[in-house]
């Protein structure tokens, strides 16, 4: 084969993998963005609520496949609405346990974004401690087909990755600018002593959105865990951290800036990976996302709010 | 609260005289100094106005004179740590009889002393080098977080990447001492006598100081435009892309880390070489070090923001909008605020690296960012009491609970409260801290101290540290 | 000469024209009014000559001095003081310190002055500890020297932005709607005040506002504009009588 067809090949091979990486930062990121667009925090414990979402995936799938002769496929379909309902209950109960007594209380934002730290290192280290130090190896519940096209080499799950997570983008994409909730949550952005004129009160709107960001963190965790069928108690933090970035760079508050935030990540990152040393993703991926803050300070889709003066 | 402190004081004060009596710990001039000591404060405790002032003149009195005098009569001293209790509190008592002729010279005064007593037990190893080096890291994060402090807490930014400018203070001067007066793989034979270390190090430490600094420069230029959230995440991606750079930098050790400093700090005993004398000093260099970069740091601190040039930062803090509207030159006072701040966290940097005696990148990750942030946080922004308290409190839990955590594994498997086949591990430390920091912040909204100084709370210790 | 001189300023934010060729002159010692519907375009006209924007056409003079390009603390600098319409002050920071800090740019000790204490830093700080403490003397709010401004009632609050604008001794005064919020006793202490002030001090006062009873009662000269751009001048009853104010302005009513 004439070399720059392996070069073409080799492009695209990488810019799957790259949609496919990005698929996951794109998830944790909308997750982060949510919260964010709703009360104003950096929900620091959201990658780590990705990495219990991997864990009940974990525990659910291997305690049906143990429990009968059902076929992998019917296990994942019924994993898949456990572990998001689960994980959002984590999501929400750190929301109510950790997060809002100090909202009711009035303390600063950023006490609530480092107890929300802090919370993520609990969930992690708790994990670990509880479950001990061992990774695990996650089922397969489907067979992994590959289709070749020419050189580029496609699995049905890349695909089914990459598929959920622009689903889920155009599903909170409706669900926010749709419906009657979704409006609520952007009201109580800009207005949180408006949103009770609604006739919704705000707890509920906020519970919603841990919901809604935790339930897809947790398709994200699962996702992850059938790709890469490794588990770790730290999964979620580096993860967790990166997606932030990505959410900011894209926008902070911003949808669809999550979105592309989370794919532009993966991008940089697969892209470095395979024509440099490894070694230097992440400085050269945190240049670049330095780079794009620098030319646009609020981010890619990120609007700056002018201040009456 | 108010009513139960003075007879737990007293009941205390006199319960371990009566211990340090019974185990035959005191005799003879201490056992007399004690009683007057234990009777003037349960007279001061318990007196009005007037007695309160006499009883602190026969209790600091017995206790300064006696325990200087005995000092340097012929050091016979039953143990170390009653001599550096009372000689601490025999210079309490000397600040507060004499303080007021001198103000400015209490803090310092008292600060020697407190320096003296660790070093001297240090010396004798009544302290152990285990405690030393909890003393160190304690140091190490009083400089942390009350550098931190300026820029999260009194500029109102959210600075999580504070372990970047660390790491290039850490480096850097690693890098210098070790090239000036160790021997290593990198830079070969010392390009100075070893007996230079001990007045070359802060030298060094002033460049690591000025390098670090400099990268608060290039921070603070996106803070011009850029604030808030987005601003946090160009602090992160910047210390991620320093601790990158050093992990792809073959030369110092890539991520293995460099190492050498040991030799840095052993060489310092040799500085009375260079007066040509042949003793050596074997003191405990790197504490005395820490102690004076905390002082240093807090002294700074104190001083920048308690000047109408520093509360530029406050106001920024405040309201960004008036305060450049209302002639405040805010870049210019980001760009200051930005500097000191990380100027100091390379100062930490280095210390730390020269305490430990080794570097390593994953050292400056972003986990030591979040501990910078935690100690901030714990202590309440604006205050730099607060930090200071916060970092002594986060240091001593970490270090404790290495101790509690078996005895509560075996408390609980005495108790049959856990099974059997489970040991509760360090891992616990982990969940526990954040745990409790997270209880905290339920109790205090606003940090332990919210964005005043300890002596807002307690105006009578202001006789003790008249910091300005 | 004018103490301060804009001539055409145009202010453009993406599509909309909030300040169209406005001009003005402002002699010593004037006591002038700006007023105009709301979203009119007055406090974005406070921000050019502040230096907080920068104009996208025009030239505003102060002193004689083209003031483009300058940042604001430097505006400040040469005799450039105001208010804000929702007051700014600073809330954790005691009235005393509020007072100082608005010296700010005065101070030339910097940080090694700071750091060492120097002589310098100490007459500095001294001088303006003096300055401040006289200031709030003569607007008789010396008993509130150590309170937070938080903890102070409004009209107080609005008294200690305009000593805050006063104590650096500008040559121009800019009130932006120095009597929103206020009830009518603290009103008619607000006109008194402002009164005093220009008889006092050397000093040229610019004013926006709504209440047309502070406007009629203190401008010499007054300004309407609508839409960015000068729609009448003149003397209080003058526009009191223009219809094309009465038409823009104040709709139907009569004031
Ligand atoms: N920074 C900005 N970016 C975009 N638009 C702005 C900005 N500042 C002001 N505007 C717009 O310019 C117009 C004029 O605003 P300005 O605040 O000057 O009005 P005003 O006359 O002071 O009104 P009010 O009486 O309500 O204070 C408004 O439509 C406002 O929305
Ligand atoms: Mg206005």
């Amino acid at each position: 084969m004439p070399w720059g067809g392996a070069l073409l090949a080799s492009i695209l091979q990488n810019t799957l993998n790259a949609l496919q990486w990005g698929s996951f930062y794109s998830l944790i990121a909308l997750g982060y963005c949510l919260v964010y667009g709703v009360l104003l925090l950096i929900n620091f414990a959201h990658g780590d609520v990705y990495m219990v979402g991997a864990y009940i995936a974990f525990f659910v799938a291997t305690f049906l496949l143990a429990s009968g002769g059902l076929p992998g496929w019917v296990v994942l379909a019924v994993t898949v609405p456990i572990t998001m309902v689960l994980t959002a209950a984590v999501g929400v109960t750190l929301e109510r346990v950790a997060y809002r007594p100090l909202r009711r209380k009035g303390a600063h934002r950023l006490y609530v974004v480092v107890t929300a730290l802090m919370c993520g290192i609990i969930l992690e280290n708790g994990n670990l401690a509880l479950l001990g130090a061992a990774s695990r190896a996650f089922p397969e519940l489907v067979t992994t087909t590959v289709f070749s096209l020419g050189d580029v080499k496609l699995t049905n799950l890349k695909v089914a990755v990459i598929v959920v997570a622009i689903g889920s983008f155009l599903i909170l994409e409706t669900i926010v600018s749709r419906t009657k909730i979704g409006m609520a949550m952007r009201a109580l952005s800009y207005d949180r002593f408006a949103l009770p004129l609604m006739g919704i009160p705000p707890d509920t709107v906020i519970v919603f959105t841990f919901v809604l960001g935790s339930s897809f963190a947790a398709l994200a965790g699962l996702l992850f865990a059938m790709s890469y069928p490794v588990l770790d108690p730290y999964m979620g933090a580096m993860v967790g951290w990166k997606a932030f970035i990505a959410a900011v760079v894209g926008g902070i508050g911003e949808i669809r800036g999550a979105f592309a935030g989370g794919f532009l990540l993966g991008f940089v990152e697969i892209m470095v990976a395979a024509f440099l040393p490894s070694t230097f993703r992440d400085l050269i991926a945190f240049t670049i996302l330095l780079f794009i803050l620098w030319m646009k300070p609020t981010g890619l889709f990120g609007v700056a709010r002018f201040q009456k003066i | 609260m108010k009513n139960y402190t003075k007879p737990i004081l007293a009941a205390g004060l006199w319960a371990m005289i009566a211990w340090l009596f019974l185990s035959g710990r005191a005799d003879g001039y201490w056992l007399v100094a004690l009683i007057l000591w234990g009777g003037g404060a349960t007279f001061a405790f318990y007196g009005g106005e007037r007695a309160r002032e006499y009883g602190f003149w026969v209790v600091l009195g017995t206790l300064s004179v006696g325990a200087w005098w005995l000092f340097f009569q012929d050091r016979r001293m039953d143990s170390d740590w009653i001599l550096c209790i009372h000689l601490l509190l025999g210079a309490m008592g000397l600040v507060r009889l004499f303080g007021r002729a001198a103000p400015a010279w209490n803090a310092p005064f008292l600060l020697a002393v407190l320096l003296f007593c660790l070093v001297w037990l240090s010396y004798q190893e009544s302290i152990n080098v285990y405690f030393q080096s909890v003393l160190m890291f304690t140091g190490i994060n009083i400089i942390m977080a009350t550098s931190l402090n300026l820029v999260n807490g009194y500029m109102g930014e959210f600075n999580c990447g504070h372990a970047g400018p660390m790491a290039v203070g850490a480096y850097v001067s690693s890098l210098m001492t070790v090239a000036l007066f160790g021997k290593s793989q990198v830079f070969g034979d010392p390009s100075l006598s070893p007996a230079l270390a001990l007045f070359g190090f802060p030298f060094c430490l002033l460049v690591g100081m000025a390098a670090a600094a400099f990268i608060g420069f290039l921070i603070s230029i996106p803070s011009f435009k850029t604030r808030g959230d987005y601003l946090a995440i160009i602090t992160i991606a910047v210390s991620y892309i320093i601790k990158s750079t050093i992990e792809n930098m073959n030369v110092i050790g890539g991520a293995r880390g460099f190492m050498g400093m040991g030799q840095v700090t052993q060489a310092m005993d040799k500085a009375p070489q260079v007066f040509g004398l042949k003793t050596s000093w074997d003191l405990p260099w790197m504490m005395i070090w820490v102690f004076l970069g905390t002082v240093f740091s807090v002294w700074l601190l104190r001083r920048f923001v308690t000047s109408t040039y520093g509360k530029g930062i406050i106001a920024i803090c405040q309201d960004e909008i008036a305060a450049e509207i209302m002639s405040v030159n805010t870049n210019r006072m980001k760009i200051a605020a930005f500097m000191l701040s990380s100027g100091l966290a390379g100062l930490a940097g280095g210390l730390l690296a020269h305490a430990i005696g080794y570097v390593n990148p994953s050292t400056f990750n972003i986990l030591k960012s979040t501990e910078a942030l935690l100690m901030v946080y714990l202590g309440g922004m604006g205050s730099l009491s607060g930090s200071v308290i916060a970092a002594v409190l986060f240091t001593v839990l970490v270090d404790a609970l290495r101790f509690i955590i078996p005895i509560l594994n075996s408390a609980l498997h005495w108790a049959h409260l856990i099974p059997s086949s489970y040991e509760v591990s360090q891992v616990w430390k982990w969940v526990l801290i954040p745990l409790l920091l997270v209880v905290i912040m339920r109790w205090r909204p606003e940090g332990l101290m919210g964005n005043r100084e300890l002596t807002d709370y307690f105006p009578g210790l202001r006789d003790y540290f008249r910091f300005k | 000469m004018a103490l301060l001189d804009v001539k055409d300023v145009t202010q453009q934010f993406g599509g909309l024209r909030a300040v169209s060729s406005f001009s003005v002159a402002l002699e010593e010692r004037e006591l002038v009014g700006l007023i105009g519907p709301n979203g009119a375009g007055k406090t974005t006209i406070f921000n050019l000559v502040s230096g907080f924007y920068q104009p996208t056409m025009g030239t505003i003079r102060f002193k004689d001095q083209p003031t483009a390009g300058l940042k604001p603390n430097h505006v400040t600098t040469l005799g450039v003081s105001r208010t804000f319409q929702n007051i700014r002050l600073w809330n954790d920071m005691t009235v005393l310190d509020n007072i100082r800090v608005a010296h700010h740019s005065q101070l030339s000790y910097g940080f090694f002055g700071c750091s060492f204490r120097s002589a310098r830093y100490r007459d500095q700080e001294k001088d303006i500890t003096a300055n401040a403490m006289k200031t709030l003397e003569a607007l008789d709010l010396d008993q509130y020297a150590d309170e937070f401004p938080k903890n102070l009632p409004y009209g107080t609050r609005r008294k200690v932005e305009i000593a805050r604008a006063l104590s650096i001794h500008p040559r121009l005064l800019m009130l932006d709607e120095p009597a929103a919020g206020l009830n009518t006793a603290d009103l008619t202490g607000l006109i008194d005040l402002i009164g005093w002030i220009h008889k006092e001090f050397p000093i040229t006062i610019w004013m926006i506002e709504h209440q047309m009873q502070v406007v009629m009662s203190l401008c010499q000269r007054i300004q309407v504009i609508d839409f960015g751009a000068t729609i009448a001048e003149g003397t209080p009853t003058e526009i009191q009588n223009n219809p094309a104010v009465i038409k823009a302005y104040l709709g139907d009513d009569t004031i």
